[in-house]
């Protein structure tokens, strides 16, 4: 992890106002990092028209 | 029978003997206090053991059986939650030093509907600290694998898979948010069941994902698991998510076979790379048997799977850090550094990034009901390897590769069915040249449970798995 990495991380944390141990900043900044590189398939996926659902509607619930 | 041995029954046994007044709940209750003094201390499966409220129910449903009062559905049977759920009266600490003092005021409704039914508390079971994984000095001590005490039960409902290994109580609820039911089962040799989302309430239920959450009906055997779910599904005014749907005999549809059933094997899943060659191997001879008992198995391709760990963390680990935002804030210190860290990372991703995994899920979802159009069924490994060790399990990450091979990728298994909100079973099929158990799952359409039990105790049936113990187990 580099070093403008780990001091990004910092910077978004305070943003986000919560506070990193400092000798933890490097592992938050390792997880935060691979968690976006292994969500780099998403930009080549075509989402138009799809809304985000937290909870799908049960469509057959009525039919009991 | 030695009391030793009545652990040995399952919870279909103890209620039929106990209605037929062959069986005191006394004495079975006496039996799983005794066990657990003696093997607890090696396992730590428990956190809290209610042993004077558990004889003091015994005690009482002696009585009304004596009475003549109807029996409930689990009349008798000694079992233990996961310690998310909230228990009246009881220290819920949620496997995390910030909740070391919580004592709620009242029971979560799986845990009433538990009680309401005849079953017996005997305790508060350990887990990952706030339903996560990856916890590296967990505040209750760390819970051995009874089939290997160097190894995890599995993550989060730990204490779940270890109890029923080594049979420190008949049956579980544990909770499942991406597979935290499904893999502990699968690491200890026993059944673990994630419902449908909004089958099971979960008021009363600490959140880790509030729309991942699902309370996972745990036993030693497909039938156990059947007749725990029939008890603690349903509508739930307290959780007015929960579905109105009429709540399924689930043990009367175990015996009708699976004749031209459709199964499909997820090649995603099944031919990735880094899928241990035992497990790969266990899962064909899986197969095998499926298609003797008469099914119809094919391969099928659910391509967004490959991105699902990843989707999973995206999504569950930002909703959890929002969950827990208050905790991180003002006692991040009290947290495990593993938890700690991980809900920090959580809390920076971005919100686009967010929003566009959340409607990746949509797509994953139809990807999933796209191929259940053409199977009754699907079937994979729960777990790409069985049950790691724990110093490797909670080792801090070397890098992204690190992180891609230990922390995103073994999530699709289990996670991808959580993101579609689509119901999935863990069943034992077999061990690995490591003498370690491993799981089949077994998924389906949206409230299909009565299929996957269906499927999963026909395969029961035909193998015996389910019947092998831990050495610890074993040791008396």
């Amino acid at each position: 992890m580099t070093r403008a990495n780990v001091e990004r991380v910092i910077e978004l944390a305070q943003l986000a106002g919560i506070a990193l141990e400092a000798d933890e900043a490097g592992e938050v900044a390792d997880r935060f990092y691979a968690l976006i590189r292994a969500l780099e398939p998403l930009s080549g996926l075509d989402l138009a028209g799809i809304e985000p659902v937290a909870v799908f509607a049960d469509e057959g619930e009525h039919d009991g | 029978m030695m009391a030793d041995d009545l652990t040995l029954l399952s919870a279909i046994g103890i209620v039929s003997a106990v209605r037929a007044r062959k069986l005191s709940p006394i004495d079975v209750v006496e039996a799983y206090l005794a066990r657990i003094e003696r093997l607890d201390p090696k396992v730590r499966a428990y956190i809290t053991v209610t042993r004077d409220a558990a004889l003091a129910e015994a005690r009482e449903q002696e009585l009304a059986l004596a009475a003549g009062k109807p029996p409930g559905p689990l009349c008798g049977v000694p079992v233990a939650v996961k310690d998310q759920f909230q228990t009246s009266g009881v220290l819920t600490t949620n496997g995390s030093r910030a909740y070391r003092d919580f004592v709620p005021a009242e029971d979560a409704t799986v845990v009433a509907r538990l009680r309401q039914a005849g079953a017996i508390l005997l305790g508060k079971l350990a887990m990952s600290e706030l339903a996560l994984g990856g916890t590296r000095s967990p505040a209750w001590g760390v819970t051995r694998n009874p089939w290997d005490l160097d190894r995890t039960p599995g993550e989060s409902s730990t204490g779940s898979g270890a109890a029923l290994a080594a049979r420190l109580c008949a049956a579980s609820v544990g909770e499942d948010t991406g597979g935290s039911g499904r893999v502990p089962a699968a690491y200890c040799n026993a059944v673990g069941l994630r419902p449908t989302y909004t089958r099971v309430s979960r008021h009363g239920l600490m959140p880790a994902c509030w729309f991942l959450d699902q309370p996972a009906p745990m036993a030693n055997t497909v039938a156990d698991c059947a007749l725990v779910l029939g008890v603690i599904a349903g509508h739930d005014p307290k959780d007015p998510g929960t579905s109105h749907r009429p709540v399924p005999d689930y043990l009367a549809a175990l015996p009708k076979g699976i004749r031209g059933l459709r199964v499909g094997l997820i090649r995603e899943l099944h031919e990735h790379p880094d899928v241990h060659p035992d497990v790969k191997r266990a899962v064909e001879a899986a197969t095998e048997t499926l298609r003797s008992l008469g099914a119809i198995v094919r391969e099928v391709s659910i391509p967004l799977i490959s991105i699902a760990g990843a989707l999973y963390i995206a999504i569950g680990d930002t909703e959890g850090a929002g969950a827990c935002d208050e905790l991180l804030r003002s006692q991040a210190g009290e947290l495990d550094p593993a938890t700690r860290t991980r809900l920090q990372a959580a809390s920076l991703v971005p919100f686009k990034v967010y929003n566009r995994a959340m409607k990746a899920r949509v797509l994953l979802r139809r990807q999933f009901l796209d191929v259940l159009a053409g199977a009754d069924v699907l079937v994979s490994c729960t777990s790409p390897y069985s049950a790691p060790l724990h110093a490797d399990l909670t080792a801090p990450f070397v890098d992204g590769d690190d992180l891609r091979t230990r922390f995103f990728f073994r999530r699709a298994f289990t996670g991808s069915y959580a993101l579609a909100a689509l119901p999935a079973i863990s069943v034992p099929c077999g061990f690995g040249a490591n003498a370690l158990p491993i799981g089949l799952q077994i998924g389906g359409r949206p409230f299909g449970e009565e299929t996957l039990l269906r499927v999963a105790h026909a395969y029961e049936r035909a193998t015996s798995w389910h019947e092998m113990r831990a050495p610890l187990a074993d040791a008396a």
